[in-house]
């Protein structure tokens, strides 16, 4: 008996053990880097995989992947989409690094099969609720006054819930808009928003890479409840100078990308600027001619091949908005983001990026009245330091962990006299947040048909100092009875917890696969709007012993089936989430310069599910998908309809994209898209009455009513000359909402000022049809 | 408040924001009891409305209840059973008149039900100085035009305000046309008003300030968002705050009152 265990034992360690030995002593590791062909640019989650075994691994977010090799002589297959297929034999002695360059398709003389990538990646990856988007195909999607818009793109996406006509913002299965983590290079963007969220600050030029994660997020990424949305920045063209831009119907880019040392290091610097207001200078009245209005952003990032281990980056984002009505007042506000990178890589296996992180977001208001000069800023601004792991251990297991840390501070409110005023300096104590996590990862290919990504995720806050503490006689009295100052690296509330995260992959066959996810995530900052859409002006509360964190579960299962030999992609999936510390104004909150603005807070609960079904065509002359989604939205808070469960804001029952594409001829390309979105819940009257002489409208219940249905269409074409040497170049024609579908934006309800004894109902409405015209061009 | 009307101005223009009368299906609801009345220190009777909601679709005509029976008192004892004097109004039958630092309590049996509130009367405060001077520069906010500035000295502790604005005794009330604030920045030193009204040579301008105290504040914050809101860049819409008991809708509150008038030359 004794014996036996032993020998059990000794087996069992023999078999670890031994496995390692014999992998050693037969197999060999290729690792190395995909890339473009034509600009150098790193290709991520390209699939990587051999030929013979099928067994493979996507490139990480440096385009870095490592594979073990089972043989001598094997060949390497990579595939990504848009690009060449590229196929190579290997006869390896030992471990071996390898460059490997894919062209794009279109960049292709010879006739060659064009695939995308990974053809099943759908089936066979284990990820669900994730939507990639690839930029030329948002390029090509109609465009609103023809700024091509990622997050436009990104709503046309099953199971996101766009925020209004026109409108930037999003919703992500019953998630809040400030629930979602945009990241831009790693950087938190606080606010993603231009012109009040009728463009985004990502300027299409400089984007490379687009993921939303719906549901199931990897551990490596938290701190928003709902979705992550990570946006990754072109590095440049390595190999020659190149120079592209477009002048459009409001906006215009200009983008210079080149080596600094050819094949070592490159650069991108990429501008856009909206001349919005040019078109009020026609106006004849001086009080429309005389504003100011537009936006515009810089992108730049670099990047240097130290050595073959060593290759640092530096990215950084600038936007701002500037509004200016006649002299006497101003408003501007914009998002800057600076993030440095190193990779280090140690071995075959073990790959590492350290990163410096920096954030930040401002508003300013600028009073400028005869003795009221005054200025007005508030702002969100961090720190943070990433390291991140991949340790690519065996063709089985792919582990990621890491940590994070940031240093957050919040100036909610600092209001100070200009030049000759009556107004008394005035200022909220800023207040600052550390947050840490720490997170592990594994990919897990546990059965030729079942694969599991499991993590789990360590979060920590703390409300910290230095900041000075107020003592009120109540929440409504805004003066200090007494003030206490909290030195630096003070605690003052810490919150923590773990989140677990899981998804599955069972694969039924080479065509179909069930999968199923949950993910617990935790949320440290409330952007709390008190507006119906988010405006610039909203405030950040982060966690403190008056604020607990949001907290989120979800859970999801999907079916996943492949048609016409892996062209035609289908999915049903299907989710439920349930929302804690939900967070929303008490109707009667006065946010202007309000020091105890936690204790105008309402706190509650939420829930939602629903059903989303994606059809999507991948490759042919018409490609493109169409989505579908069914869901329900509730939330439960005290001083809303006597903390009985209500419709949610962003509680919309049918949303349905379809999105469709057609290449006529290599240099033409046609895309229609049409939306059908159900009304949203609002809160319509039910009654009126008069008080102080204002006809009072009369609510029994909020979120009582519907909006109407929305629906619009929108064509473009885009038309290739034919390319020179020198130069390529494009037109881009677009309509929105071709058949000028007056969606209702808003309803007012108002006396009729022809007749004071009755009320009317005005609908306002933004966009009737708006044709566009964009010319871009690249030397 | 005015900064989402800015907003929105400025993306009307830009953005072509169209309008139009619309029919829309609203839900009804069953009529309820509404309260009104602002016990003033510059009045000798005092006013106190009772009446009942409307549909929306039916008309701004509110059915007083005329017979209903509605009695004030303060704490200093002195206790009035007012008349009705038009549809759904009804005044002291005597000389009322609102006096500073008492509370004031309103008890009104209507078809039935017992509706009950409380209101306090704030000191009055007053404005030491009233300019206007001529603002010429044309932009978006302002018209050319006379405009007033009132200046005065703010007693320490914690106050709010609302400013009226009259133009030859017609009073400025758009909805847009509210002005209150807190004392937050100025506590015991001068406080300063300079007043969005355009007026014209030989106007009379008046401004009343009023002092209120913090449940009124809050009850003008709740009735300015509901009145300017709707949009998707204004607050939720939501009801108006109210004093009265038993679910009756509407306020009942105190202010003390300041006035003073000139003419612009």
């Amino acid at each position: 008996m004794q014996f036996l265990k032993r020998r059990y034992l000794f087996l069992l360690f023999w078999t670890l053990l031994g496995q390692e030995l014999y992998s050693q002593s037969k197999e060999y590791t290729i690792s190395g880097y995909v890339r473009d062909s034509s600009s150098g640019e790193s290709l991520i989650g390209a699939t990587v995989f051999i030929k013979e075994t099928q067994k493979g691994a996507l490139t990480n977010d440096y385009g870095f992947f490592s594979l073990k090799v089972p043989q001598d002589k094997f060949t390497l297959v990579v595939k990504y989409l848009g690009y060449v297929t590229h196929e190579q034999t290997f006869n390896v002695k030992e471990n071996v690094k390898v460059i490997i360059e894919l062209q794009q398709e279109g960049l292709s003389t010879e006739e060659v099969i064009i695939t995308d990538k990974r053809a099943d990646e759908n089936i066979k990856s284990v990820e669900m609720s994730v939507q990639k988007l690839d930029i030329q195909t948002i390029k090509t999607m109609p465009a609103f006054f023809g700024e091509v818009d990622v997050l436009k793109a990104i709503q046309m996406l099953p199971g996101v819930v766009f925020a209004g006509d026109g409108n930037t913002g999003f919703y992500v299965r019953g998630g809040g808009a400030d629930q979602n983590l945009v990241l831009l290079d790693e950087a938190v963007v606080y606010n993603a928003a231009h012109l009040f969220g009728f463009f985004s600050v990502f300027n299409s030029d400089a984007v490379k890479d687009i993921i939303l994660y719906k549901g199931g997020m990897p551990a490596n990424y938290g701190g928003r409840l709902s979705a992550v949305l990570d946006i990754k920045m072109n590095e440049g063209n390595n190999k020659k100078y190149v120079l592209k831009g477009g002048i459009g119907t409001i906006a215009s880019r200009l983008t210079l990308e080149g080596p600094i040392t050819k094949e070592k290091g490159s650069f991108i610097m990429s501008g856009r600027r909206t001349y919005a207001d040019a078109f009020l200078k026609f106006s004849n009245n001086p009080k429309i001619n005389q504003n100011k209005l537009f936006f515009y952003d810089l992108n730049a990032k670099a990047n240097y091949e130290i050595n073959e281990k060593n290759r640092v980056f530096i990215s950084s984002y600038f936007g701002k908005d500037v509004f200016d009505f006649g002299n006497e007042f101003g408003f501007n506000w914009g998002n800057a983001t600076l993030t440095a990178r190193w990779n280090h890589q140690f071995n075959a296996k073990l790959f590492m990026n350290n990163s410096f992180i920096f954030s930040d977001f401002q508003y300013q208001f600028d009073i400028k009245q005869s003795s009221e000069n005054a200025q007005y800023t508030s702002g969100a601004t961090n720190y943070s330091l990433k390291t991140d792991f991949d340790f690519f251990w065996n063709e089985k297991m792919h582990l990621k962990f890491g940590q994070q840390a940031f240093y957050h501070s919040f100036l909610r409110a600092d209001l100070k006299p200009t030049g000759k005023s009556n107004i008394t300096p005035y200022r909220l104590p800023i207040r600052h947040g550390y947050e840490q996590a720490l997170y592990i990862t594994n990919d897990h290919k546990i059965h030729e048909t079942i694969s599991m990504k499991y993590g789990l995720r360590y979060s920590f806050f703390a409300d910290i100092g230095p900041t000075t503490l107020y003592t009120f006689a109540s929440p409504r009295d805004n003066r200090p009875i007494d003030t206490t100052s909290v030195p630096f690296g003070k605690m003052l509330k810490t919150y923590q917890g773990i989140e677990p995260r899981l998804s599955l992959n069972y694969n039924i066959n080479e065509l179909s696969a069930l999968k199923g996810s949950y993910a617990r995530t935790r949320q440290y900052l409330n952007l709390v709007s008190n507006a119906a859409s988010s405006l610039p002006t909203d405030i950040w509360i982060p966690a403190s012993s008056e604020v607990k964190p949001q907290i989120a579960d979800q859970i999801a299962g999907g079916y996943f089936r492949n048609f016409m030999d892996n062209r035609l992609e289908t999915s049903v999936e299907i989710y439920y989430k349930w929302l804690q510390n939900q967070i929303e104004f008490q109707p009667d909150a006065n946010l202007f310069l309000n020091p105890q603005i936690e204790k105008q807070l309402a706190f509650g609960k939420g829930w939602s599910y629903g059903l989303e079904l994606f059809l999507k065509k991948n490759s042919g002359k018409f490609t493109g998908w169409i989505g579908y989604t069914l869901s329900w939205t509730y939330r439960q808070m005290p001083f809303i309809n006597n903390n009985e469960p209500y419709f949610a804001r962003n509680d919309r029952r049918h949303d349905c994209n379809i999105v469709l594409s057609y290449d006529p001829h290599n240099r033409v390309n046609l895309s229609v898209t049409w939306v059908f979105a159900s009304g949203n819940a609002i809160s319509f009257p039910t009654g009126k009455y008069e008080l102080d002489g204002q006809t009072i409208l009369r609510y029994d219940k909020l979120y009582n009513d519907r909006m109407p249905n929305y629906h619009r269409l929108d064509i473009s074409a885009t038309l290739k000359n034919k390319p020179s040497k020198k130069l390529e170049s494009s037109w881009n024609f677009s309509i929105f909402n071709v058949y000028a579908r007056k969606n209702a934006w808003a309803f007012r309800f108002e006396n009729d000022p022809n007749d004071k004894s009755k009320t009317r109902v005005i609908k306002i409405y933004l966009f009737s049809i708006i044709p566009s015209i964009t010319y871009n061009f690249k030397f | 408040m005015k900064i989402h009307d800015l907003i929105f101005i400025v993306l009307s223009l830009l953005l072509f924001a169209c309008e139009q009368e619309v029919e829309l299906q609203l839900k009804s609801s069953e009529p309820r009891v509404f309260i009104e009345g602002f016990i003033r220190t510059d009045s000798l009777y005092q006013r106190i409305s009772v009446r009942k909601t409307n549909n929306f679709q039916e008309s701004n005509n509110y059915p007083g209840i005329n017979d209903a029976i509605v009695i004030l008192s303060d704490d200093a004892g002195r206790i009035d059973t007012l008349v009705n004097i038009s549809n759904g109004i009804f005044r002291t039958s005597k000389v009322f008149e609102g006096t500073p630092n008492r509370n004031y309590f309103l008890k009104i049996f209507a078809e039935g039900k017992i509706y009950q509130a409380k209101a306090f009367l704030p000191e009055v405060v007053k404005i030491d100085t009233i300019i206007y001077e001529y603002i010429n520069n044309t932009n978006i906010v302002r018209e050319p035009g006379y405009y007033l500035i009132s200046i005065g000295k703010e007693p320490v502790g914690i106050n709010y305000y609302r400013v009226l604005c009259f133009k030859n005794d017609s009073l400025f009330n758009g909805i847009g046309d509210y002005f209150i604030t807190d004392d937050i920045l100025v506590d015991g030193n001068s406080i300063f008003f300079a007043l969005p009204f355009k007026f014209d040579r030989g106007d009379t301008a008046k401004l009343e300030l009023w002092n209120i105290d913090q449940p009124t504040f809050y009850y003008y914050v709740s009735l300015i968002k509901q009145l300017l809101g709707g949009g998707p860049f204004a607050p939720p819409a939501d009801n108006v705050k109210g004093n009265i008991s038993n679910g009756a809708l509407g306020y009942f509150g105190g202010c003390g009152v300041y006035s003073y008038s000139l003419v612009i030359e």
